[in-house]
């Protein structure tokens, strides 16, 4: 009996061994870029039948036309000329688009690091003119991927996983990032010269004004020459000393850029050499911006990458520009994009809708209407009509009354 | 974890009012208390439990539960089936247990996720398997001590949501992880 249970032991210890592997069977989720070579990219901007929207980014509007950025995909062209029956025409693909502004019949859109120049004459039928190369080389992605600068990401596909791998005796503490969607913006912009320049919203990285095109990056602001619509030419890099760099508003000669932490006005008087003039601090949030002669409007909202804990309207007094000082700050509940024609001043309040303001006195701002049930982020306001880029579509506010704004038309967007 | 904590005792007091009320006169009901030292893939830990069963002929069978500390603190609780061979009170046995693990892991055990809107992992059951042998020690009340060595695996699944970026936006997935883990162990018991 003793012998065989010996045996029964020396057995059992030979079969289980190399049998403690722990085990793990790992399930998730990933997207996984599809790249293609800037030829190929280049070889398919085009026009195209117009698609669906999905996951819209800025916003420009240039005479009956709206350009609705799909983020990293390309532009929406959408006729709005009956804002009652808006009509999504054509779409461009252009992989890598974030930004985008129109000055003439020429669309300027980046494509990665490059800045493309197309021919917008026909929005059925763009053509493409010139590419910038390498113009934009903080096009990194966040999460710390950075694209390959040979080729380009055309589109992310999900890709559900199970690998098993040994356990880990302890597994290394996971810290996922949230990020900020970066959505709707574009640029406002002014022109001196016969060709005119489009009108974006607050949220924009480009800037148009006369002759010369803005764009910023997280820390620096880059200057082209549009004399020459058809073949915007790099000037300069300004250096902005300064993170976190949001948004450009050009006003007159005057460039008001959003950043996380303050407003800061160049002066663009000589537009090839920006300089600051003034700087506005506040907490650190998000904050689009507006301007016009007397006072900007900069909404501050937190809760995404921003941080902070402000949700306000504030108003500040520009009339000296290297001194700008607080008139006074409106809550507000999570505001984003922001539009101002003459004195009724509209406002993104994310889930809130669009609030219509009475903006005749800087120091007594008050709200005269809202459209509610939407959930916005950009507006741009044209003549009594707001384009409005909301969650679910792109939304055409008429306005003419600001005490009973309403909708009058829209372009629905789907989401994927 | 209250409800844990209340779901073992109970369990442990059913057995040793169980083994109180040893009655049969065909066969009697047992009590095991057993503590057990777990050596797995690269760590070592215990396990404390409790099986109760009834006793017939050579045969046990019961049901048990403890406390299992191997990398997760987990709950087993699961049916008990052992075989005794040959007679008087040093005894060869086999046993056999299989049921399921509830997890109920310490705070350092959980995952934490996101600077914004942090949330802690969540688990759920998963299998309890252990098979051996042991040898007896009893006196001759057939009851004392016994030892018995073995290979268990405890299974459970770990559940959190992670935000990840899909070329535009982040968006809220959901990542598992399901553990397998499986021991070797040496255990000492007493048999009321």
């Amino acid at each position: 009996m003793k012998n065989r249970f010996i045996l029964f032991t020396a057995l059992v210890a030979l079969f289980f061994a190399g049998c403690t592997k722990d085990m793990v069977s790992e399930k998730y989720t990933f997207f996984r870029p599809v790249y293609k070579t800037k030829a190929e990219v280049r070889a398919n901007i085009n026009s195209a039948a117009a698609v669906d929207v999905s996951t819209p980014g800025k916003l420009f509007v240039k005479g009956k036309y709206v350009y609705l950025n799909e983020i990293n995909k390309g532009i929406h062209i959408i006729d709005f000329s009956n804002p009652s029956s808006p009509k999504n025409i054509a779409f461009i693909n252009i992989p890598g688009c974030e930004d985008m502004a129109v000055r003439g019949n020429y669309l300027y859109a980046d494509c990665y690091t490059d800045l493309v120049t197309m021919d917008i004459s026909d929005p059925l039928n763009v053509v493409v003119k010139q590419f910038n190369e390498g113009v934009f080389p903080h096009r990194i992605y966040v999460g710390g991927f950075v694209a390959d600068t040979n080729r380009v990401i055309t589109e992310w596909i999900r890709v559900d996983t199970v690998i098993t791998h040994r356990m880990e005796n302890r597994q290394q503490w996971y810290f996922a990032t949230d990020v900020l969607m970066s959505f709707a913006s574009s640029n406002y912009s002014s022109s001196n010269s016969a060709v005119t320049n489009g009108t974006g919203g607050s949220m924009a990285r480009f800037g148009l004004m006369g002759e010369r095109l803005y764009t910023i990056s997280w820390s620096d602001m880059k200057v082209f020459n549009t004399s020459d619509a058809s073949k915007p030419a790099y000037v300069k890099t300004i250096a902005m000393n300064q993170g976190s760099i949001e948004t450009i508003f050009p006003y007159k000669d005057k460039l008001f850029i959003g950043s996380q932490s303050g407003m800061f006005i160049y002066n663009a008087s000589d537009p090839d050499n920006p300089v600051k003039q003034g700087q506005f601090s506040h907490a650190r949030v998000c904050d689009p911006v507006i301007a016009d002669d007397h006072y900007a409007y900069v909404t501050l909202h937190s809760g995404t990458t921003c941080g902070g804990f402000t949700n306000q309207l504030d108003v500040v007094d520009i009339n000296n520009l290297s001194s700008p000082s607080l008139v006074k700050s409106y809550t507000l509940t999570s505001p984003l994009g922001l539009s101002k024609d003459g004195n009724t001043l509209l406002i993104c309040d994310s889930k809130d809708g669009v609030k219509v303001f009475n903006a005749s006195d800087a120091s007594n701002i008050t709200q005269t209407g809202q459209v509610s049930g939407i959930e916005t982020y950009d507006v741009i306001a044209l003549n009594g009509i707001a384009l409005t880029v909301a969650k679910d579509g792109l939304y055409f506010i008429n306005y003419t009354n600001p005490a009973a704004p309403f909708i009058t038309g829209k372009v629905t967007i789907t989401h994927e | 974890m209250a409800l844990k904590y209340k779901l073992v005792l109970f369990l442990m007091l059913c057995v040793f009012a169980a083994s109180a009320q040893k009655k049969s006169t065909k066969g009697s009901l047992v009590v095991n208390a057993q503590v057990a030292l777990l050596n797995g893939d690269d760590k070592t830990d215990g396990q404390i439990i409790v099986t109760s069963g009834y006793s017939y002929k050579n045969w046990v069978f019961g049901a048990g539960t403890g406390f299992d500390y191997y990398k997760y603190r987990t709950v087993p609780v699961f049916a008990d089936v052992r075989k005794y061979f040959g007679t008087g009170s040093r005894k060869f046995f086999l046993y056999g247990n299989m049921g399921i693990d509830v997890p109920w892991p310490t705070s350092d055990q959980k995952r934490s996720n996101g600077w914004w809107g942090a949330t802690e992992s969540r688990f759920k059951n998963g299998l309890y398997s252990d098979v051996g042998f042991g040898y007896t020690l009893f006196n001759s009340k057939n009851r004392g001590i016994f030892v018995a060595a073995g290979y268990s695996t405890k299974m459970l699944t770990e559940i959190y949501d992670e935000t990840i970026w899909n070329g535009q936006t982040s968006v809220l997935t959901t990542r598992s992880y399901e553990y397998t883990m499986n021991r070797f162990l040496f255990r000492v018991g007493y048999k009321f």
